[in-house]
């Protein structure tokens, strides 16, 4: 015979509760205050049931509604089942195969909710993607706004601001040129681009307009055209919504879930919460080709050398293998500059109509003496 | 147990301070930087209390890896100890009910010997209800002190009970707790996306069976909300 640690819930006491020690015997389960004060619930009247914060406090009840027994103590109701009288072995039975019977619900709960992620995921993504492109048509521009200032504190972890007037100036007019191209409600955000202190090449824009290049890119380009290029195909992430898409992509997974489930599963919840950045700047390829199309008819409408573009991505594959410096080309490698990718781009140029190209005010070699410090 | 601790909570509920007077012997195990003010007489160590794994649960819990532990080692000490945040401090009997205590993580503030204080997987109820995926189980017997945002009201569930995700600061194991859309609220379709993005509207906490739940008066997300557009801002080079 055992003691289990668990408590009472009795009208009658100051709190309504205490904690008890249980005993089970083969008249009844016995619960005994420290106060000294003893309930007895009778083997013939047992009743049992699971449940609580976890799933595994055990709630023991007779006759009396006001009084109940709980205790989460594991072999409590084993010992019930083996020790206590022929009524409460039946109860404990009873409990057992309920608790069996959740268990086969929930997982073929999980298998059906697995089959619903299959089918939604692999089978029809042309529906699926109908249902993110619903989704997002639905939410407003200003939460675009909302999220990127989320994720905007991680981008000064690429490095320092440089407020050299002379790379931070041209970062700027470049954007500034490109932006009166951009549809109204895009050009009407809050544009800004920040130049950062770093090695690498790369840049990016966050959803609502919050964008940054890395030095290295500043230093790697041959001419202000294969920048505004960069910056065009960025622009172009953030016109497109790729960023909540990407979000809506895989919250929305956990919004089915939820909906269908009442609760959703926590192998999916933490699927949902890898970095903000990393969520709302990784696009999938055919983003990607959006982006490079739009965005060097962006260049030529801004006036910019369209050439530029699969000017760039040639540059960056000619470095790549050369260079020791592979980890430093991280523009590339969520880029990957494929031959296709790069006809593409120029099948489409011929068409394009370049706009006036008025002088600059800022000059790449001026930025690049900037950021030597010059 | 013998070793229960003689406190009291000054300054309720904006600015407490949680007052110990520590007898020989006696130990207090608190969040780091909470310690205020401190006998001289009183012996301060840092530790992964309970082991690493324990102590990687807390992590997850939104709590430090690290504990410090103060020990009245000769004779009697005074202790006081202060929340990072602004809220009430509330005092919690571990093991008197025959319960233990589910917090929301970052809630811990201090305990006293015999209670341990455990990350538990919260799965997808913790992720929606915006602390994160990790709750803290505190277990055992014996004093256990934890924090809230704004005032704390302790409630008395017996039935049913409904809190916003947001506001549920701590309750009691004997409770059964599901989170879901408020009722008849429930958005059909890209509705329910909508909620789900614009700030987490509609979640609730339903609670059911009997037990206590405490629930906060200020949610830290809204507050943030509140307070941003008031943020200096650093102009641009
Ligand atoms: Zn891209």
């Amino acid at each position: 015979m055992s003691t289990y640690l668990g408590g009472v819930f009795d009208d009658a006491l100051p709190e309504g509760r205490a904690a008890a020690t249980i005993t089970v015997w083969r008249h009844g389960v016995e619960a005994r205050l420290e106060a000294g004060k003893v309930y007895t619930i009778r083997s013939e009247v047992l009743r049992l049931e699971r449940g609580g914060s976890t799933g595994r406090m055990l709630f023991i009840r007779g006759q009396d509604p006001r009084l109940t027994l709980f205790s989460e103590a594991p072999g409590l109701l084993e010992e019930i089942g083996t020790t206590s009288g022929l009524e409460a072995r039946n109860a404990v039975a009873t409990l057992t195969a309920e608790v069996a019977k959740t268990r086969r619900a929930t997982l073929s709960l999980w298998l059906i909710a697995a089959a619903v992620l299959v089918v939604l995921g692999l089978v029809t993504p042309p529906l699926f993607r109908v249902a993110v492109d619903g989704a997002v048509g639905q939410l407003p521009l200003s939460l675009d706004v909302k999220l990127g200032d989320l994720a905007s504190s991680e981008i000064t972890s690429f490095g320092p601001a440089i407020t050299d007037e002379r790379a931070a100036g041209l970062a700027t007019e470049i954007l500034e040129r490109l932006r009166p191209h951009l549809p109204p409600d895009i050009a009407a955000l809050d544009l800004k681009i920040t130049v950062i202190e770093s090695a690498e090449v790369n840049a990016f824009a966050l959803p609502g307009g919050r964008m940054a290049v890395l030095s290295g890119l500043l230093k790697r380009a041959d001419d202000v055209n294969m920048v505004a290029a960069v910056f065009a195909h960025e622009l172009m992430h953030v016109r497109h919504r790729h960023g909540i898409r990407a979000l809506v992509q895989s919250a929305g997974v956990l919004a089915l879930v939820s909906v269908v489930f009442g609760d959703a599963t926590g192998i999916v919840a933490l699927l949902a919460q890898g970095g903000v950045l990393a969520t709302l700047t990784h696009y999938g390829r055919e983003h990607e080709s959006q982006a490079d199309l739009d965005g060097v008819a962006l260049t030529a409408a801004a006036g910019f050398d369209p050439a530029g573009m699969p000017a760039f991505f040639r540059k960056l594959k000619e470095i790549a293998p050369s260079s020791e410096v592979q980890e430093a080309l991280s523009w590339m490698s969520s880029h990957p500059s494929h031959e296709e990718r790069i006809a593409a781009i120029e099948a489409l140029i011929p068409s394009l109509t370049r706009g006036e190209d008025p002088p600059m005010n800022h000059t790449l070699e001026a930025a690049r003496a900037a950021l030597r410090g010059e | 147990m013998s070793t229960a601790l003689d406190f009291s909570i000054n300054h309720s509920p904006d600015f407490p301070l949680l007052e110990l007077r520590l007898a020989a012997g006696q130990q207090v195990f608190a969040e780091p930087s909470a310690m205020v003010t401190m006998s001289p007489s009183l012996d301060m160590s840092a530790g992964i209390k309970g082991g690493l794994v324990k102590g990687l649960g807390r992590a997850l819990g939104g709590e430090s890896l690290i504990v410090n532990t103060f020990t009245a080692k000769a004779g009697r000490a005074e202790l006081a100890l202060a929340p990072g945040g602004l809220g009430d401090v509330m005092h919690y009997n571990v093991g008197a009910t025959g319960t233990g205590l589910m917090l929301q993580s970052g809630a811990f503030l201090a305990h006293g010997q015999g209670v341990s204080i455990n990350g538990k997987w919260g799965g997808a109820r913790g992720f929606f209800s915006g602390n994160g995926l990790v709750m803290l189980r505190a277990s055992g017997s014996g004093d256990l002190f934890f924090n809230g945002f704004g005032a704390v009201l302790p409630v008395d569930v017996d039935g049913g009970y409904i809190v916003d995700t947001g506001y549920v600061l701590a309750f009691e194991e004997t409770l059964n707790y599901e989170v879901t859309t408020v009722p008849g609220l429930r958005p059909r379709g890209l509705g329910k996306l909508k909620t789900f993005f614009l700030g987490g509207e509609g979640l609730v906490c339903r609670f059911s069976g009997r037990g206590k739940v405490w629930v906060q008066t200020r949610q830290i997300g809204s507050y943030l909300g509140w307070v941003y557009p008031f943020r200096p801002t650093k102009n641009r080079g």
